[in-house]
């Protein structure tokens, strides 16, 4: 393992809990409610006793005080069928020595660990290239690495085909961590985020943008930019005045970006590569509430 | 202006890393060449403004300016300037001869004179030069003559030239160039006159490297003259006279002129004969007018005109009219004076009686007696006064008083000569190669007419109407053929010595003569002026200078054994050099025989100023790095490369 992903760390994973707003359907059980009503550990409401009903659930003390028959009903608990959709076009290359896919990397590695540590089903789609087989127990944590390790970012992919193709091996749904730049346009984002949940997962996305990206490099005044993926290039003269346009144009993309999640309950997290993995996945998620 | 003609830089070629400019302007170009960044995505960056067009592009730093400064300076730093630390001592020769008092025509089309031309000249000159130079200023004619103290400021040259004009004498620029380098105090020497030099050169002056510079001024110009006018005895009637008139043009087309003989007897002039005549360019025409003999108080005027349209192109007018007096002369024998008694083989000149004395036998002849010779000359002798005979004082003793001996040298260097003086005439100068030769001073009186290094050794003048030559060295005996130079130069001092007491009293203006000085005189001038001359207190004969064309009266006052007498002049711009202003001829810049050597120039190196003053750019570029006071200099995008 490399760092930050030392044994201290992973015990700190541990302790967490991927939070969801809803209850999903599992493959089978584990620590999440599900929505399934069935023989699980937690009471969860009585109803009339219906003929086949296990007898041994009858609550003989409501018969008592009701004359009625009635049966505990428990909640299902099933594992949680957590889903990595994770960018691997070249863009996520870029800007190089920035660490975005690495951040990206290691991100979808945390928190597949506390996925896996809870018992959840963990699987990833690299988009544009291939979607893992699903992993589930702690155990399943060094072959997770192995897929995350052996991905690179590159090429270019017409991203609402993949996410469609990637949902559509999800038998279940359950929490779904889109992990990209969503430096594209707008409209084919919330596309692929519509496509997301109307396969009815708990969306969570997750921008990782570079300092460069977040803020332009100061030392740069003439430059001719290419773009990673469709190689078009354009001539730039940046100043001060540029790079408070630039600033309000992302700050613009993002805005559309969270009012678009805010309408949608999906939670939006911007991290910049130069964050560990660490801080996010400790710290900043479990305020915002994504884990527990 | 004095700055820059002080400035000089010792290695132009250092300018050379000048050249490295352009490679600057091409490395700013590259500086800010485009980085090439591959980015995530163009989406947010379509948003921002484009870069300017490469024409826009090309506007260059501040930095850059101050780059650029920097290089020039070191490549200025390089050319090490220095500044000659000195200031010059400039003689100014202005020709004042009567070539210059020719028209020239201005640029407005008005005529100005050559003169004029020239003080214009040297006012400019003088404007251009450095502001520590000092100046002194001469003018030629009729004698080189200082007009301004010595090493005075340029601005008190221009107002000593205001007041100056052309005179009607010649001068002698050679020799006049010649005395002023001999002085020896001077740097540098500017010569103004309508006459080009032969040559430029340095050339030394008492050790010291004199630069000489030559300004010429006027075009060629047409000129209509009188060159010369004598009375000559009529050999038909012993009761005429040929009045003989030489009449010259100096043009490129024939001029129908007139000449007018008019007779002035007392206060009256009348026309005695008028002839047209058709000028040709450069030659003399001899016209010749039978006059009475009338007396010595009558004398004759000559005017020459040109006729119609012709008569604009006459550049000089003074030289249109002359004067001539009668004097009765005889066939007169020669007289040779020397302590042998000889003739030293001068009978051999056709036509003249020559006659041989010794010095005691010459000292019993009355004045009366010395008069009935037309030319006396004194061999190795001198007397204690010079007689009132035109004289040839060949190889005079050291002590004489009338043409004074500087020194004796050995195998002297002739160095100039008066080319255009009669005694030069048909003369190869160079070739007369004296084993001696004796150097004299120089009577105010005369003129120098050969010099040597040392100073001159052939001496000409008029005094009183008789004209004296000195000679310092040895022509004689007389052995015609077998001495080609000397026997030139011999019958040359003969025929001027005859010719001036012979035909008819005419000197030249610019002449000087000696008024005897046992008595007053008094002068009257062609203007109506006067002046006179008391007895001076050191017994030494007052000099008198003929400067304007025309008749001049002198007077005598009794004197204890001598009664008063009355003298008629007749002075006149008869100079056939000046002239012809049509071609004029060069002057001589001095040769010299001593290598030349240059004086160390005291020079203050400007280099070092120069590397400080980059350094002290470089130390404020530094900083303006430092503190980036050059990114808040830029501007908007569209105004940084």
């Amino acid at each position: 393992m490399v760092e930050p992903f030392t044994p201290g760390f992973f015990r700190q994973l541990q302790q967490l809990k991927i939070h969801t707003r809803r209850s999903f359907l599992g493959s089978r059980q584990g620590i999440h409610q599900s929505s399934r009503r069935g023989h699980g550990l937690e009471f969860h409401d009585y109803r009339l006793y219906s003929p086949g009903d296990d007898f041994r659930h009858i609550d003989w003390n409501v018969y008592g005080r009701t004359d009625r028959l009635y049966v505990r009903e428990f909640r299902e608990e099933q594992d949680l069928n957590v889903f990595f959709l994770v960018d691997t076009s070249n863009s996520m290359r870029f800007p190089i020595d920035e660490g975005k896919f690495d951040l990206t990397r290691h991100l979808t590695l945390a928190l597949g660990y506390v996925a896996l540590s809870d018992g959840d089903t963990v699987s990833v789609a690299f988009l544009g290239q291939k979607v893992s087989p699903k992993f589930s127990g702690p155990s399943a944590l060094p072959r997770l690495w192995n897929e995350l390790r052996n991905i690179s970012p590159r090429g270019t992919f017409d991203l609402r085909k993949e996410v469609r193709a990637a949902l559509a091996q999800q038998k279940y749904a359950g929490k779904c961590f889109f992990i990209s730049d969503f430096l594209t346009d707008i409209e084919s984002t919330l596309e692929c985020l519509d496509l997301v949940r109307a396969k009815n997962f708990d969306l969570t996305l997750l921008q990782v943008l570079s300092p460069s990206e977040l803020q332009l490099d100061p030392n740069l005044s003439q430059v001719l930019v290419v773009d990673a993926e469709s190689r078009e290039t354009l001539e730039l003269a940046l100043d001060r005045s540029s790079r408070f346009e630039y600033a309000k144009a992302l700050a613009n993309h993002v805005e559309q970006l969270e009012n678009y999640c805010r309408k949608a309950s999906i939670a939006h997290v911007l991290i910049s590569s130069a964050e560990s993995v660490a801080d996010v996945v400790l710290t900043k998620l479990p305020e915002l509430r994504l884990l527990k | 202006m004095g700055f820059f003609s002080s400035l000089h830089f010792l290695s132009l070629a250092g300018g050379a890393v000048a050249l490295a400019a352009p490679l600057l302007i091409l490395a700013y170009l590259q500086k800010n060449p485009l980085r090439r960044r591959t980015v995530s995505s163009l989406l947010l960056l379509k948003l921002l403004p484009k870069r300017p067009s490469l024409k826009r592009r090309v506007q260059l730093p501040i930095r850059f300016f101050v780059e650029l400064l920097m290089l020039l300076l070191m490549a200025l730093a390089a050319t090490t300037p220095v500044l000659f630390d000195t200031s010059h001592r400039v003689a100014i020769l202005l020709d004042s001869s009567l070539s210059m008092r020719a028209l020239a025509p201005g640029l407005s089309g008005s005529n100005i004179t050559r003169f004029q031309l020239a003080r214009a000249a040297v006012e400019k000159w003088v404007g251009d030069q450095s502001a520590l130079n000092t100046y002194t200023l001469y003018i030629s004619a009729p004698k080189l003559s200082r007009v301004t103290d010595t090493n005075v400021t340029a601005g008190a040259v221009v107002s000593a030239l205001s007041p100056l004009s052309a005179t009607l004498a010649p001068d002698s620029m050679s020799a006049a160039l010649e005395e002023i380098l001999q002085a020896g105090s001077f740097d540098r020497v500017l010569v103004v006159s309508d006459r080009p030099s032969d040559r430029a050169a340095n050339t030394i002056g008492d050790g010291n490297t004199t630069e000489i510079e030559s300004l010429q001024v006027g075009t060629p110009v047409s000129n209509l003259y009188i060159a010369n006018l004598r009375i000559e005895n009529s050999a038909a009637d012993a009761s005429q006279s040929e009045l003989a008139v030489s009449v010259g043009f100096s043009g490129m087309q024939p001029v129908d002129s007139e000449v007018k003989v008019f007779r002035r007897d007392g206060s009256q002039e009348q026309l005695v004969s008028s002839r047209p005549i058709r000028a040709q360019p450069n030659k003399i025409l001899e016209l010749n007018f039978p006059v009475p003999r009338k007396g010595s108080d009558v004398f004759y005027h000559i005017s020459v005109s040109a006729s119609g349209d012709a008569a604009t192109t006459d550049a000089i007018v003074d030289d249109n009219d002359g004067w001539v007096t009668e004097r009765t002369q005889a066939g007169k024998p020669m007289l040779v004076v020397s302590e042998s008694g000889s003739t030293f083989g001068l009978e051999a000149i056709r036509s003249i009686r020559v006659l041989g004395s010794t010095p005691v036998e010459y000292a019993k002849l009355s004045d009366e007696e010395r008069a009935r010779f037309s030319v006396i000359i004194f061999q190795g002798a001198a007397p204690r006064i010079a007689p009132h005979v035109s004289s040839l004082f060949l190889l005079p003793p050291s002590d004489n008083t009338i043409f004074p001996i500087k020194k004796q040298v050995e195998t002297p260097n002739i160095s100039s000569w008066q080319s255009e003086h009669p005694l030069a005439s048909y003369l190869k100068v160079p070739l007369l190669k004296p084993a001696a030769a004796l150097i004299f001073e120089v009577p105010p009186w005369t003129q120098p007419i050969i010099n040597v290094e040392q100073g001159p050794i052939l001496l000409a003048g008029e005094s009183r109407g008789v004209r004296f030559v000195a000679c310092g060295l040895q022509i004689l005996p007389f052995e015609g053929s077998n001495t080609p130079s000397a026997t030139v130069l011999m019958l040359n001092i003969v025929n001027w010595l005859v010719g001036g007491e012979e035909f008819g009293t005419s000197l030249v203006t610019g002449a000087t003569m000696r008024l005897e000085a046992d008595a007053e005189w008094s002068v009257h001038f062609p203007n109506g002026s006067e002046e006179k001359f008391p007895i001076p207190q050191k017994g030494e004969a007052p000099t008198l200078t003929l400067p304007e064309k025309g008749i001049y009266t002198l007077i005598r006052s009794a004197a204890p054994g001598k009664n008063a007498k009355r003298e008629i002049l007749a002075v006149n711009p008869f100079h056939l050099e000046e002239s012809s202003t049509f071609s004029v001829s060069p002057y001589s810049i001095p040769e010299t025989s001593t290598d030349l050597s240059s004086a160390e120039i005291p020079q203050r190196p400007l280099w070092p100023y120069v590397l400080y003053i980059v350094l002290t750019i470089f130390a404020v570029d530094l900083l303006f790095q430092l503190f980036a006071i050059y990114d808040r200099m830029r501007g908007r995008v569209s105004t940084v490369a």
